[in-house]
């Protein structure tokens, strides 16, 4: 029943989205507008079809329908309902059927969104790429990821759940659904700068029709890379929140060139520069996720939460090349039309300012992605098996966080065109007073070392020109001042300034210690005592867990875990943490106490300022969340060459998005 | 106010005492070893019985007084290069190192020679007056006199 | 921009080269990540029994013998272990079983033997360094090391008494 219901669910998406290409098509071709209309209703039938698909996932987990072979495989009857849910993205074909269902959930607003102008060629093309996106990963479902692959249970059959380390903690039930938000609302300023390719409206019309929309999914992307390191480090059991996994760069490659373009795409809108660029950096952004799914979903590469896939490696192997030429192709097609009409005056202005910032991230991408294929690189040139590592990246990524801190501060007070070194020196003064007084306060607090010192006077210098442009901008405007781009943007900065502060002070003054601790007996690091109570076992149906008690610097209990899976037999910890505002506690078991030896094994970590991140990401979102209302309306002195009704398009903020994002 | 949170979070960020100058050392060394038993973690994050077996040894050798180099390079020696977190800076390997360096560096040339040929060309063509004069009633018409919005 | 076509030409070329790179790389790294001790003369292994007899390595010098690095707590080694009694069991076999037991405590080891059989030196203690030098990764592990005292071949995973024969035989 839900293996016929879930099929059907997906060949009606399939179908829908090839009649969609179909309609579109033959209607463009031949000028019958009615025929392009239908692109929305096809676009309902695949929303319909990928709906209907995902509730027959969750019904036939819900009630535990072992005829699933997915079920069978992932479920199981003791898993608790919140995970149960979740176990649809917790394996390689769930996590595609929910991609099906962003991406459906992304046609379907499309579709709504452009709805009295769906014979446009351009919001046509687009509908068309949506379209055989979804053709995509529909046909993935049917064939070589089949969620709805049929199981024959012998009787009494129970799973063994999902891996325990994804029924751990809550988060996992909504880091993955925000970061596939993000990952596939990319999809969207793709399918445009594609139709703009293939109309030949290369012009500055499909960029803002679709600057929101890129926002959106950036802002989702960013929450759900946010989530993800909080739920590592909620999670790992040791301390750390980002490793360079290659399932972690795969979400950060199309973070870093979907920020990029964010920031280049004003000098496309502003002065009409960098059309080849962008339509790069858009290209990138979409190839970059079908890659990193790619990379982690095939075992290539080796990471901790890689599914490995069977076919499904090659396949978007092939896609990945296939977007990749295409776009590549079109770009090279139109080359004479993307020449740029203008050039930048100078290089200190803001233009030039997005260009360095543009040249910084691309290296920036460019580390991360060779970093993740090198060992693979260089194992088919010679054989070598190689480890690139943490070290690596850090020591390759932390001088251009500098370069983009420095920027960060010096950029957003730049005129467009040309600036003066007086008037440069004029506007930086205050930001640059905030950044001494943030290192003397560093140093005073008794900070060392010359990174983080660097990292926490950039920061400052960094901040104060955003609050500078803030002030400047809500004594001008009042309220309305805060939302915008430009000052949704400056919003977003701080928040990213507060990551890299918390960055900078987190990985440098960590202390870490093992003890092992009878009942009783206390343990001092970093000036704070730990004292180990005793422990307990707690029964759960699909677990035990061991639960010790320490109290911390003679106040509050803690009660880090180590659940022993029943059916998989797996040990894993679950750590507890005392959150503070300058430092956290980090406590996580590493050995039960046995009848031999009562002691119980402990890891204590003592980090500055981790709680920073979390709220720098909430910033981070808040920023972009102000950055999706209108801002001030669009000067007419600008050079937009969109041909039809533009300003039809600026009406009103998707609450939908607005309200996603706060949620 | 929020220039405040920065010099907080700063302020906050003092060094904690260390409880053993070693012990640090140890957890340094090991987060520059990879686990072998797991996946995509260092020794110094993992508790599988390996890393734990490695830490031990890192900390019996840090007793020893051997130096850093050479404790690594004693892990190296049994279990290959892939041990090591960090790429070698030798051989094929140190192209990982050089080729985004060079990257980078060229980047920056291409950009500033296209800046030079863009400035060389401009001054060929200056504006007239009556160009200017167009450009600041254009400015004088725009609120945005700061250049501070998009 | 004159420049466009040729930029969209070497990211297409580069593009197929990763693909390439990729089509052709190897997925699974079961093979053996380092093989460095193969091949060459084994590390010196000196320990002591559960019983607290001691035992060297060297003592077996003119013998093949595997030796079998294991714990109980590691399910494949105690699937192992049946295959392991039968190698020890063959009438005349020229391979001499040792085995050194990997983060196991000796009472556990005891009973483990007690109960599923087997009567080959087993090293419980003093053997911290000689799973390094060895480079063990993952449990089971078998080093097959020849009469001249050289590691000829490293077994990952378990063994079955059939296969280390063949390759005694076939060195012989």
């Amino acid at each position: 029943m839900n293996r016929a219901l879930g099929l059907g669910g997906l060949v009606l998406g399939l179908g829908g989205a090839f009649l969609g290409i179909c309609a579109v098509l033959v209607g463009l071709r031949s000028g019958r507008k009615e025929l392009v209309r239908l692109s929305r209703p096809y676009a309902g039938v695949v929303l319909f079809g990928a709906v209907l698909s995902v509730v027959a996932m969750q019904r036939g987990l819900i009630t535990r329908d072992w005829t699933l072979k997915y079920v069978a495989e992932h479920g199981s009857s003791t898993t608790p309902p919140l995970y149960n849910v979740a176990t649809m993205w917790s394996a390689l074909e769930g996590s595609i059927l929910l991609w099906g269902l962003v991406l459906a959930g992304y046609t379907v607003a499309v579709a709504t969104k452009f709805r009295k102008r769906l014979e446009d060629p351009l919001v046509g093309w687009a509908m068309v790429v949506m379209f055989v996106v979804c053709v995509f990963f529909f046909a993935l479902m049917l064939t070589a990821a089949n969620p709805f692959r049929g199981n024959l249970p012998p009787p009494g059959y129970d799973g063994p759940g999902p891996n325990p380390l994804l029924q751990n903690h809550i988060l996992m039930a909504f880091h993955p659904p925000m970061l596939y938000l993000g990952y596939v609302g990319f999809t969207v300023p793709f399918a445009f700068a594609i139709a703009a390719l293939v109309t030949g409206r290369v012009g500055e019309g499909w960029l803002v029709e679709t600057r929101r929309w890129t926002l959106f999914a950036w802002g989702f992307l960013t929450a759900g890379i946010i989530l993800g390191s909080w739920w590592s480090y909620e999670v790992l059991g040791w301390g750390g929140y980002w490793k360079w996994d290659p399932v972690e760069n795969a979400s950060f490659l199309p973070w870093l060139t979907g920020t990029a373009y964010l920031h280049s795409v004003m000098v496309q809108e502003r002065r009409g520069l960098l059309r080849v660029w962008n339509l790069s950096l858009l290209c990138a952004t979409f190839s970059l996720t079908i890659l990193g799914t790619f990379l982690t979903r095939s075992g290539v590469v080796e990471s901790v939460h890689a599914f490995s896939g069977g076919a499904v490696g090659p396949i978007l192997l092939g896609a990945f090349a296939v977007v990749v030429l295409v776009s590549v192709g079109l770009v090279g097609w139109r080359g004479d039309q993307l020449r740029a009409p203008g050039r930048i005056d100078s290089p200190l202005s803001r233009e030039g300012a997005f260009l360095a910032n543009n040249v910084l991230f691309a290296v920036f991408a460019f580390v991360v992605l060779l970093g993740t294929v090198f060992p693979l690189v260089v194992e088919a040139l010679n054989g070598d098996r190689l480890t690139v590592g943490v070290p690596y990246f850090n020591r390759m990524t932390i001088p251009i966080g500098f370069a983009l801190l420095t920027l960060m501060a010096i950029a957003p007070v730049l005129p467009w065109r040309k600036a003066s070194g007086e008037l440069l020196r004029d506007r930086l003064w205050w930001p640059a007073w905030a950044g001494v007084a943030a290192v003397v306060l560093g140093a005073l607090a008794g900070a060392d070392g010359v990174a983080p010192l660097l990292a926490f006077g950039l920061g400052g210098f960094a901040a104060g020109s955003a609050v500078r442009q803030l002030v400047l901008a809500t004594r001008r405007q009042g309220v309305r001042g805060l939302v915008g781009r430009a000052n949704g943007g400056m919003v977003v900065h701080l928040g990213t300034i507060v990551v890299a502060v918390a960055l900078a002070a987190s990985g440098s003054f960590i202390r870490t210690a093992e003890f092992e601790l009878r009942p009783g007996a206390s343990a001092v690091i970093a000036g704070h005592t730990v004292k180990y109570l005793g422990s307990r076992s707690v029964d759960r149906p699909n677990r035990v867990e061991l639960r010790a008690r320490f109290q911390v610097d003679g106040g509050k209990v803690f009660e880090p875990r180590l659940n022993k899976y029943r059916l998989t037999g797996q040990t894993i910890g679950t750590p507890s943490v005392r959150v503070g505002p300058l430092e956290d506690v980090y406590l996580a078991l590493t050995r039960a106490p046995g009848t031999s030896n009562p002691a119980v094994g402990v890891r204590v970590i003592v980090q500055p300022l981790v709680v920073w991140l979390w709220v720098g990401g909430m910033v981070m979102v808040l920023g972009t969340v102000l950055s999706l209302f209108p801002g001030r309306r669009r000067n007419p002195l600008d050079p937009v060459s969109a041909p039809p009704v533009p300003e039809a398009q600026e009406a009103g903020p998707e609450p939908s998005g607005a309200g996603a994002v706060t949620a | 106010m929020l220039v405040v949170v920065v010099v907080v979070l700063v302020l906050a960020a003092r060094p904690a005492p260390t409880k053993g100058v070693s012990d640090q050392r140890a957890f340094a060394l090991a987060t520059q070893l990879k686990c072998l038993q797991c996946v995509g973690e260092s020794v110094g994050a993992s508790q599988a019985p390996l890393a734990v077996k490695f830490r031990q040894e890192i900390d019996r050798q840090l007793r020893q007084g051997r130096t850093d180099d050479e404790i690594l390079n004693y892990f190296a020696q049994r279990y290959g290069r892939q041990v090591l977190e960090t790429p070698p800076s030798t051989g094929v390997g140190a192209l990982v190192w050089v080729v985004p360096v060079v990257a980078a560096a060229g980047a920056v040339l291409v950009l500033a020679a296209t800046f030079r040929r863009w400035r060389r060309e401009q001054q060929g063509v200056a504006p007239s007056e009556e160009d200017e004069a167009l450009v600041a009633r254009a400015l004088a018409d725009r609120r945005d006199g700061d250049g501070a919005a998009s | 921009m004159r420049r466009a076509p040729w930029i969209a030409g070497i990211v297409g070329v580069a593009v197929l080269a990763l693909v390439v790179l990729f089509a052709t790389a190897p997925t699974g790294r079961e093979a053996d990540t380092s093989g460095s001790v193969v091949g060459r003369l084994a590390p010196a292994l000196e320990g002591t029994t559960a019983a607290g007899a001691p035992v060297d390595l060297d003592k077996y010098r003119g013998k093949w013998v595997l030796l079998n690095f294991f714990a109980t707590w590691c399910p494949p080694c105690v699937a192992e272990h049946p295959e392991l009694v039968k190698l020890s069991q063959v009438p005349g076999t020229p391979v001499q079983v040792v085995s050194v037991a990997f983060d196991d405590p000796a009472d556990k080891v005891t009973t483990f033997f007690a109960e599923q059989g087997g009567d080959w030196p087993v090293l419980v203690d003093g053997t911290e360094t000689s799973t390094l030098d060895y480079a063990v990764v993952k449990l089971p592990e078998s080093y097959l090391i020849n009469p001249e005292g050289k590691v000829s071949q490293k077994l990952v995973g378990g063994i079955t008494a059939g296969e280390v024969l063949e390759i005694v035989g076939a060195e012989q």
